[in-house]
């Protein structure tokens, strides 16, 4: 070999070695790994993903109402001193609470925090001018005036009023009474008017309150300092941004942060995110110790390669506030009938699903429902009583779709004969109309996995079954023609994924109430009971305190979710936060609540 | 000269523009526009809001004008430095400059190191043609080539990385790092990648170098030079290296373009935050500004290294005759 070349070869190991020894961590820090950054740090208004919200859970926290780990609602004494909701009847009925803002709470930059920065944020985040700088803004509906505002209908927010400079007023329209999760019309947060406002100015009268200067400009510079830059210049939460690149993002304690609801703080000085776009090598990372943590993952190889090393790494299992569903096209072709959508789940295999995609971390769940929620805990043993589970069963799945429309021949007249159920023999309606379904996937695991009992055994009910795995967006269009009813739309099952925010569980704001048919994210397959419209209004209803009479109708709703099957629930899984032992002591995340809302109860070693 | 360059030119701008009548017809045909993608976004607003949304949308990017306005509209605020905007709002130019200049650092090591290798191993086959060092090479450079770069890359992390614990498994260095022990970790965090495309395109070059070499040592004038008692040192670098130059000039400028253009694969391996990891990314999220804007940068690449190929050619070769 050339000597030059044997030389280069030589320098090269040696520099790989020296460079080796000086890539090395300093401790008091987490080095957390996330995927990649996406949407903005600022108000999470501009398409932020989950790895974004990391952030901005860490650096903002002026919220009125916070969240305890397990997801209850509760007053945030960190930012107000009131010690619980008071509310006072206006001359119209309608309701009135008065916070009182902390007098010892400073931005970042050192200013004091007031009243005016909860309304300008208010005003600020649902105007038109946000909205036409590209913000997705939807106001709340309780707060009196609030949407006129944000519509362009009025120049001012007839329901919020400031009292002095650390108090403000916020009225809530009295038809939104009672609710179960009321405390959430009360929650607001600020941003700060004097360090980020751009000389617009907040006033206050018997009109409600009103930003005043030129908004559309204002709109546009804060959108490229705050949002743009990804380095919001005044926040107010547990850290503050130190140094940001693309890939990375630095938080040092914020010296002026008072404690959450109870007091707490956090205590680990400095914390790192990372963002890698190979997400193949997320526990490689950990194991080689360039990260310490690494949330929410579900690769089942991955998973089972962190199990083996249990002295070396904790995984800590956190049951999903969420499920995997096969939604039906409610009012569009076959799975318009119910004994259809019933006799399809008797032919999916949920089993075969949880085993190939987690490797057996999850649960089939049978109503609208995840294993995160109390109440599933609560009414656990009534929900298997109650709940048909659908098991995988062709038998069964007949004797469903004999029960359908689709129980005839060809002619649309002779009864369908089970016996000689095959491809070409398929079953049809009154109207001649074959049972044929099309199912889209986004997810190549889960469709290949689930796929396999209907191409198995769709000719044996005499269903014709074919699917088409599509890019995520190209499922959501699909889906929105579905919404739309559009005469466009071509498919009839759709899997997807269902979240819920928190603890909450409303459907008649989120979910399947009728008055949401055609929204596509809460009914965009068009469900439309008059059962489950009555369920859900009796569950709002119920006064906050009364746990167990929501428990109770929230399991007569879920009965009636598991009989009319709107869409079948595949699966509850797990996901996975997994430290190094050698690191971190202890983590706060909770099913509900993520690593970075609960970063103060987070210890390191 | 100066003619021809200036007709170079003239012959370069109507392909530019088929260039960029296909990048922008292409990104039109696709389904999945921005207002789909901001509707999609907005989701959870109401039915008629979204309509509302959806028209005022259609009016902000052009979508309600033909097809032929919007490409003018495009290329002229291209021209004039405005790219438009990313799918989260923020400039193109702003998403990209990080990208670009982590790509440019990463490529200007891969084609340093390539062309340096290549001409040291080229000659030295030529020259020992046929013996084990040249037959190594020649093996060396099929496996290179027919190996896909993001298999080398994950070869190289599994060993490199995970089992001899040597390397960072991917990513960028940290932020908090200033001075000499940022350009520490760089490198660090380089030498992986930098493996990885150098092997890709290292077995193309090693082979030109030797064959153009191969080439030069066969002719008449070598001959002559070493009947006149030159010595081999100077026959080989004086003589038949001069004449060999000429392939290999045509192989590494024109390598320039294909290093920014095939490097996504081996950035996304590597977590590397360039532009082929942000094209795949924006690929992913149909965000047409990036993918519109990498793509006419590299066509504009690919453009500019025929061009100087061209001119390249001329310097090196004197036969070559420029009218």
């Amino acid at each position: 070999m050339n000597k030059s070349l044997k030389k280069v070869l030589l320098g090269s190991l040696v520099a790989a070695t020296v460079l080796t020894a000086c890539g090395t961590k300093a401790n008091k820090e987490l080095v957390v790994d996330t995927i990649e950054f996406s949407g903005d740090f600022f108000t999470s208004q501009f398409s932020s993903s989950s790895y974004d919200m990391d952030v901005v859970h860490l650096i903002s926290g002026t919220g009125t109402i916070a969240q305890t780990s397990a997801g209850k609602l509760v007053v945030n004494k960190g930012i107000v001193e009131n010690d619980k909701v008071e509310l006072v009847d206006d001359a119209d009925g309608n309701k009135v609470v008065t916070w009182k803002i902390r007098k010892d709470l400073k931005w970042s930059t050192g200013k004091p925090i007031t009243a005016k920065d909860f309304a300008f944020s208010l005003l600020f985040q649902n105007s038109k001018e946000w909205k036409a700088a590209g913000a997705s803004v939807s106001p709340s509906e309780e707060i009196i005036g609030l949407v006129d505002y944000s519509n362009g209908k009025a120049d001012a927010i007839k329901g919020v009023k400031l009292v002095d400079d650390h108090t403000i007023s916020l009225t809530i329209d009295k038809s939104k009474y009672p609710y179960f999760y009321e405390y959430s019309y009360y929650g607001i947060d600020a941003l700060s008017l004097e360090d980020i406002g751009e000389g617009l100015k907040v006033e206050s009268g018997d009109f409600g309150v009103k930003l005043v200067g030129d908004v559309a400009a204002a709109a546009k510079a804060i959108k490229a300092k705050q949002v743009d830059s990804r380095k919001p210049t005044s926040t107010y939460g547990k850290y503050v941004i130190d140094k940001t690149s693309e890939t990375e993002v630095v938080f040092k304690l914020n010296p002026n942060y008072v404690g959450n609801y109870e007091g707490v703080k956090p205590t680990i000085p400095t914390i790192v995110l990372k963002a890698n776009k190979n997400e193949e090598l997320r526990f490689q990372r950990l194991s080689q110790g360039e990260v310490d943590y690494v949330p929410s993952f579900i690769d089942a190889k991955q998973v089972a390669e962190a199990k083996k090393s249990p002295d070396k790494f904790t995984l800590h299992a956190l049951p999903r506030n969420g499920y995997g569903v096969l939604n039906f096209a409610n009012e569009f072709g076959p799975t318009k009938d119910v004994h259809v959508r019933r006799g399809i789940a008797h032919l999916t295999n949920r089993s075969k699903v949880i085993a190939d995609v987690f490797g057996g971390d999850g649960i089939a769940t049978h109503g609208e429902y995840a294993i995160a929620q109390w109440m599933v805990k609560e009414k656990e043993a009534e929900l298997n009583e109650k709940l048909n589970k659908y098991s995988f069963d062709v038998a069964l799945a007949n004797k469903e779709f004999d029960q359908s429309e689709y129980r005839f021949e060809a002619d649309g007249v002779t009864p369908f004969d089970v016996s000689k159920a095959s491809e070409t023999y398929l079953r049809h309606n009154s109207k001649k109309e074959p049972l044929a379904v099309h199912h889209v996937g986004g997810s190549q695991t889960v469709l290949q996995s689930i796929e396999s009992g209907y191409k198995e055994n769709a000719a044996k009910v005499g269903m014709k079954y074919t699917n088409a795995l599509i890019d995520f967006k190209e499922l959501l269009k699909l889906r929105d023609l579905t919404a739309a009813n559009d005469p466009k739309q071509s498919a009839h099952m759709f899997t997807l994924a269902n979240g819920f925010t928190g603890s909450v569980f409303d459907p008649y704001i989120s979910s399947i109430h009728s008055r949401n048919i055609g929204d596509p994210l809460r009914n965009g397959m068009r469900v439309k009971d008059a059962q489950i419209d009555k369920l859900a209004e009796e569950l709002r209803a119920i006064a906050p305190q009364d746990t167990a009479a929501f428990a109770n109708k929230w399991l007569e709703y879920q009965v009636r979710y598991n009989e009319i099957l709107p869409a079948l629930p595949l699966y509850s899984n797990y996901t996975f936060d997994a430290f190094s032992n050698a690191k971190v002591k202890e983590s706060g995340a909770t099913a509900i609540r993520s690593w970075s809302q609960t970063i103060e109860y987070m210890k390191l070693k | 000269m100066f003619k021809y360059i200036i007709k170079r030119i003239f012959t370069l701008i109507p392909v530019f523009f088929a260039m960029s009548i296909i990048i922008f017809g292409i990104s039109q045909m696709t389904p999945g526009n921005m207002v789909d993608i901001k509707l999609a976004q907005n989701a959870s607003l109401k039915q008629a809001d979204r309509e509302i949304m959806r028209i005022a949308l259609t009016k902000k990017y052009g979508l309600d004008k033909p097809i032929h306005e919007r490409y003018v509209i495009w290329l002229k605020n291209t021209f004039t430095g405005d790219l438009g905007e990313t799918v989260d709002g923020k400039p193109v130019t702003q998403a990209l400059a990080e990208p670009m200049k982590n790509t440019i650092i990463l490529n200007l090591f891969v084609i340093l190191i390539s062309l340096t290798i290549s001409i040291i191993v080229g000659i030295k086959s030529a020259v020992k043609k046929g013996k084990l060092y040249d037959r190594f090479w020649q093996v060396f450079s099929l496996v290179g080539t027919s190996m896909p770069t993001f298999f080398i890359g994950i070869i190289l992390i599994f060993i490199v990385a995970i089992n001899l614990k040597l390397l960072p498994t991917g990513g960028m260095p940290s932020v908090r790092l200033e001075g000499l022990s940022y350009f520490v970790e760089l490198l660090r965090h380089m030498i992986l990648p930098i493996i990885t495309l150098t092997i890709g395109s290292l077995a193309g070059t090693v082979r030109y170098v030797r064959n153009a070499m191969v080439d030069a040592l066969n002719q008449d004038y070598i001959r002559t030079a070493r009947s006149k008692g030159l010595s081999e040192k100077v026959v080989v670098y004086s003589h038949a290296f001069k004449n060999a130059l000429i392939p290999v000039v045509t192989i590494v400028i024109g390598s320039i373009g294909g290093l920014f253009a095939g490097s996504s694969i081996t950035e996304t391996v590597f977590s590397w935050n360039g532009l082929g990891s942000r094209l795949v990314s924006a690929i992913n999220a149909r965000d047409w500004g990036i993918v519109m804007a990498v793509n006419l940068f590299t066509a504009a690449i690919y453009l500019l290294t025929n061009f100087i190929t061209d001119i390249a050619y001329a310097l090196v070769d004197p036969r070559v005759k420029l009218s």
